[in-house]
């Protein structure tokens, strides 16, 4: 038998700790899953989306800082440095791909990251999004740990250009393969370059789905879009605003 | 599964650790070189191209470093989750300039997509000159199907 005042010691000692958080990722990423395969793989039960409503809703019911989340949550956030690391083993195993077409993946890659960033911010500032707002979203394709260097580089506040990647990155994942379909585009690496240079790692992880050489090229998209945009973000703000 | 109780089961979970350990390693170096010469790329992606180098050298990934790697990357949805929560840090700003950033958002991520395909679709027949695209049937390793993982190694 349980008191009331147990159960809400045993709260307050969890709701602290890192396992309860972590916990609650894993869970809610499975529940995610599971809604996903349900719905046939449907785009709009994206997992990564639905995990994250379910926390956000959980953190705002509970009461808890994000940075308590974070505690537990940063044993998941730190795989995403590794598994980076990773994508070497896909792109070697398609590097006679990657070899034949490299100049136009670079052609691609160049015009993909200015679109992204200019039409950005272009679109927020005629909606009259004021400044802070339109400078964080300029680097919103990037992954997110060089987005955020770019934001603060620039002016913009890092961690709205970390919410942004990830809003990118889901609205990515749930309308990139339906518009990719609509637009007829049939060719893995068209698909995963454009996937990868739109949604960064959420788009990568799609394109996986799709196959391993789409995934490889998003990959590859990834890993460059951050190169390229760190470079063009700068002198394309000069001339935007 | 089978050929893993071929040769000592610890053969197999070592080199498990060895794969990650190497990962762990190239982000080290990666991370090492980008702070101390200020470059504009993050330490994992300069991890990933020395991990390429390392292939190019040593002949290509062992099996266990190929497996290794297909398990996390199947996963790498997981992995967004964290940082995708971080949204609940900025509630008044979506709030306030929400339509903003997510009409901007969603315009621009489509403009991105349909650009960058067919930019690379031109620039492919233009200066590719390879034709067809390579045809692949369907992902080897399907990330949301657990049962799907298994017997892709073959006997070593």
């Amino acid at each position: 038998m349980m008191s009331k005042r147990g159960l809400g010691d045993i709260w307050v000692y969890l709701s602290a700790s890192p396992l309860l958080w972590l916990a609650a990722t894993l869970v809610a990423y499975l529940i995610g899953v599971r809604i996903y395969t349900r719905t046939n793989r449907s785009p709009f039960a994206n997992p990564v989306a639905l995990a994250a409503l379910f926390l956000v809703i959980l953190l705002v019911v509970t009461d808890t800082p994000y940075t308590t989340y974070f505690n537990g949550a940063q044993f998941i956030h730190f795989l995403l440095g590794p598994a980076t690391v990773a994508l070497a083993v896909p792109l070697w195993r398609h590097r006679a791909d990657v070899r034949r077409g490299a100049l136009p993946l670079t052609i691609a890659m160049v015009a993909g990251s200015i679109t992204a960033a200019a039409s950005a911010v272009f679109v927020a500032h005629v909606l009259g999004a004021d400044r802070e707002t339109v400078l964080s979203l300029a680097p919103k394709s990037v992954t997110t740990p060089i987005a955020m260097g770019i934001s603060e580089s620039i002016g913009g506040i890092p961690s709205l250009t970390a919410a942004m990647v990830m809003v990118t990155g889901i609205i990515g994942a749930v309308f990139g393969p339906l518009l990719l379909r609509w637009l007829k585009i049939r060719d893995d690496r068209a698909k995963g370059l454009s996937m990868g240079m739109a949604a960064h790692g959420v788009g990568t992880a799609i394109s996986y789905t799709m196959s391993p050489l789409a995934g490889s090229f998003a990959g590859i998209a990834m890993a460059l879009n951050g190169l390229i945009t760190a470079l063009a973000v700068p002198l394309l703000l000069a001339l935007l605003l | 599964m089978a050929f893993r109780r071929r040769g000592p089961p610890y053969m197999t979970e070592f080199a498990m650790v060895g794969a990650l350990a190497t990962l762990v390693v190239c982000q080290l170096i990666g991370e090492i070189v980008v702070h101390g010469l200020h470059l504009p790329v993050p330490g994992p992606v300069l991890g990933l191209l020395l991990l390429v180098a390392w292939f190019a050298w040593r002949g290509g990934p062992t099996q266990t470093m190929g497996t290794t790697a297909d398990v996390i990357l199947s996963n790498l949805s997981l992995l967004f989750v964290p940082a995708a929560v971080g949204i609940v840090q900025h509630g008044q700003r979506f709030l306030t300039q929400g339509p903003a950033i997510v009409i901007a958002l969603f315009a621009s991520s489509i403009l991105t997509i349909a650009v960058t395909a067919y930019a690379f679709l031109w620039a492919d027949r233009r200066f590719g000159g390879t034709g067809a695209a390579p045809a692949e049937p369907a992902a080897r390793h399907d990330p949301f199907d657990t049962d799907t993982n298994s017997g892709t190694g073959g006997a070593p």
